[in-house]
């Protein structure tokens, strides 16, 4: 009994480790290029899905986040410092990343949307 | 080792409590009592909303243009507050000229496990003001409330604040002279109005009505009623029985610390004799606007008929037998709801609906002569209809919906939209059926490839829509090899510089021309050469790799060949 206690408490904490692992990360949205459609938030042409049913987004203010701060091109350069990438950068964002998405509401102060990477299809194809 | 982990689950059961009541931080003091009053109670739509009252009406719909290409069925999403506000059935009570409107709204995380509610409060200068009104009650008070039957205590339960978020153009909401927002809560009453159910644009002729006091700026001086007792939300100690509402400038004398009533943790008031409702500022109205969300019941489906779609079928029985026959037969899942609330929709313009394939043919599809008999002759393709039958109900993920327009661009045939509420429409340009019929039955297979491609990334993604994560990514390759494949090497993956391609223009120019083929030669029983159907099936995949593989005679030899076909067969319009 004991053994499977350990057993899943090491499952545990490596899972949890591996959370802590990742780098916290916040994007800046730009009200007038980038767009918040539904729940699909378009940065640098760049698409993240507002993932509510894991965490929530929450009110901030902005000195608690400029530290985290970066831009699309950041993450991509960072990630080519992790690993030599077979793919293109965003398909390791969530392997290294916590990804949060700003959107200002007052001078100093927004909302922190967690989001995830998401890739997109055609709207409409026409023939 | 028990102790230690005995230990370990106090510490866990303290921290979860820590953060269930941090999270109660709401500002609120109820009173009690009940009084008679001429208001107005009515239940209305989006449409007679927006056209009574423009300003706020063009508030919801410029949010929606921030957040979405179309209006969601039924509700504008507030990014801000995380809500959907649903906009097909609102309250509207009126009293002396004040209108005072109540959306229902849904979270697609729930955190609170009541009631919320939008109210919407005009603020005397022509704007309204929003505030949350959350009812904590359980899911059979829920349905008392859509039943019009009186819920206990419903004073006791009720919270109020504030709401940032969507800007209806209000600079304040008026308080009364005693610092308080004082508000009726109405609700149409079952026994005295008909079960309380009533249609948009019908008043409700009885209502219960219950008026309490909230943030009072000059807390404690208003005699308010006690506040909330430990563990309680917002809890009152025992209500009042004066009439309130009257314009009393008398405070009452209730105990001066009324706490806050969210928390829980302050000391009960001792509750105070009934308010006045202060300085003749009348009382906001509002009432507890309960819209059943995805809960998989004949109630849900009906809720979210529009007053025509019932109308429609209350007045064509065969229609209504089938329609409600099918969302029954699926449980009435949100697939099949997605389904038939369009259905109903074509049925009502003449349309035809398919509820064995899931297939809707609008008026403008059936009313085409051309369109029509391709697509009854297709129907004897056995190809074609393998195809559509993966549309079928008993193992489909997605809706297929077939429409034609006159104003679609001039160079395209038709065009096939990616799945929206699970449906996927393909619509034809009218201006282009000056073809013969197996180059529009070409078309048609064409596009059906489409939409079958679409159904199993709907299949992965499975919502409403596609957007892929990673995990999702992952599950495409192993369930769909080859559109993992051509997606990642033709749209998501390309290499920086080189310009996206269509995939599935990609995927279908390599695997399916002999798809489209096959289709063909059903269609027409063989009638033309191998090389009519060769060349058939390569239209519309001219912008591919594998087009651009073939030499340029070989390209001119298809071109030759379809030009030939079109002048020496009749069309199809």
């Amino acid at each position: 009994m004991s053994k499977y206690l350990i057993f899943f408490i090491i499952i545990g904490f490596t899972k949890s480790f591996s959370q802590i692992n990742k780098e916290r990360v916040v994007i800046i949205f730009d009200s007038s290029k980038d767009t918040f459609i539904h729940d699909i938030i378009t940065v640098d042409n760049q698409s993240f899905k507002y993932i509510a049913k894991k965490k929530t987004k929450k009110k901030i203010n902005f000195i608690s986040i400029k530290d985290d701060i970066c831009t699309i091109n950041d993450l991509n350069i960072k990630i080519a410092k992790k690993i030599k990438p077979k793919k293109k950068s965003e398909f390791y964002y969530s392997d290294f990343f916590d990804i949060y998405i700003y959107i200002k509401d007052k001078k100093k102060s927004g909302q922190l949307y967690p989001v995830e990477k998401v890739w997109l299809v055609e709207k409409l194809i026409k023939d | 080792m028990k102790k230690q982990l005995k230990r370990f689950g106090s510490i866990l059961f303290l921290s979860g409590a820590m953060l269930f009541f941090g999270c109660q931080t709401e500002e609120l003091t109820v009173s009690d009592t009940r009084v008679e009053s001429g208001i107005v109670h009515r239940h209305i739509d989006f449409e007679t909303f927006s056209k009574q009252f423009p300003k706020p009406a063009e508030k919801l719909l410029e949010q929606n243009e921030k957040t979405s290409n179309k209006m969601q069925r039924g509700g504008v999403y507030d990014p801000l507050n995380d809500f959907t506000i649903l906009t097909d059935y609102i309250f509207m009570a009126v009293r002396d000229g004040e209108t005072y409107f109540t959306f229902g709204i849904s979270r697609e995380e729930q955190t609170f496990a009541g009631l919320e509610n939008l109210l919407l409060v005009p603020d005397g200068q022509g704007g309204f003001s929003p505030l949350l009104t959350q009812y904590n009650i359980t899911e059979s008070e829920k349905n008392q409330i859509a039943e019009g039957v009186e819920i206990q205590d419903l004073e006791n339960k009720m919270a109020v604040e504030p709401l940032d978020g969507v800007d209806f153009g209000g600079v304040n909401i008026p308080r009364g002279d005693d610092g308080c927002w004082t508000m009726t809560v109405s609700y149409c009453s079952a026994d005295l109005h008909m079960g309380g159910l009533y249609d948009n644009g019908e008043d409700c002729d009885g209502h219960t009505e219950i008026v309490v006091s909230f943030g009072c700026s000059n807390e404690g001086g208003n005699g308010a009623s006690g506040p909330a007792g430990p563990g309680t939300y917002p809890g009152t100690s025992t209500p009042g029985n004066g009439t309130g509402g009257g314009g009393s400038t008398a405070p009452g004398t209730g105990n001066p610390s009324p706490g806050n009533p969210l928390d829980g943790n302050q000391d009960p008031g001792t509750g105070g004799p009934n308010p006045g409702t202060g300085g003749g500022k009348k009382p906001i109205i509002t009432g507890p606007v309960y819209i059943p969300h995805a809960t998989n019941t004949l109630f849900t489906f009906e809720f979210y008929l529009s007053s025509a779609q019932r109308s429609w079928l209350n007045l064509h029985s065969v229609q209504r037998q089938l329609v409600y026959g099918f969302v029954a037969a699926n449980h009435y899942n949100q697939l099949s709801l997605d389904f038939a609330y369009p259905a109903v929709d074509a049925l009502m313009e003449g349309g035809e609906v398919d509820f064995t394939y899931r297939i809707i043919k609008d008026d403008s599809f059936k009313n085409n002569p051309c369109l029509n008999s391709v697509y009854a002759q297709l129907g004897n393709a056995g190809t074609f209809q393998n195809y559509l039958k993966n549309f079928d109900g008993s193992f489909s993920v997605a809706n297929l919906k077939l429409s034609a327009s006159s104003s679609l661009d001039d160079t395209t045939n038709a065009e096939t939209s990616s799945p929206e509420n699970y449906l996927i429409t393909i619509t034809f340009n009218t201006n282009k059926l000056n073809r013969p019929a197996l180059s529009i039955a070409r078309t048609f297979i064409h596009e059906l490839i489409h939409a079958e491609i679409y159904r199993k990334l709907l299949s992965v993604a499975g919502s409403p829509s596609i957007s892929l994560t990673q995990e999702q990514i992952i599950q495409l390759k192993n369930n769909y090899p080859g559109l993992y494949d051509y997606y990642m090497r033709f749209k998501w993956n390309i290499p920086s510089g080189q310009a996206p391609t269509n995939a599935q223009h990609e995927a279908m120019a390599q695997h399916y021309r002999s798809i489209i083929k096959q289709a063909l030669r059903e269609y027409d029983n063989n009638s033309q050469s191998d090389e009519t159907y060769d060349a058939l099936a390569w239209v519309g995949l001219e912008d591919t790799v594998a087009w651009n593989n073939l030499s340029q005679s070989q390209r001119n030899n298809i071109t030759t060949t379809i030009d030939n076909f079109e002048n020496s067969n009749s069309n199809c319009n």
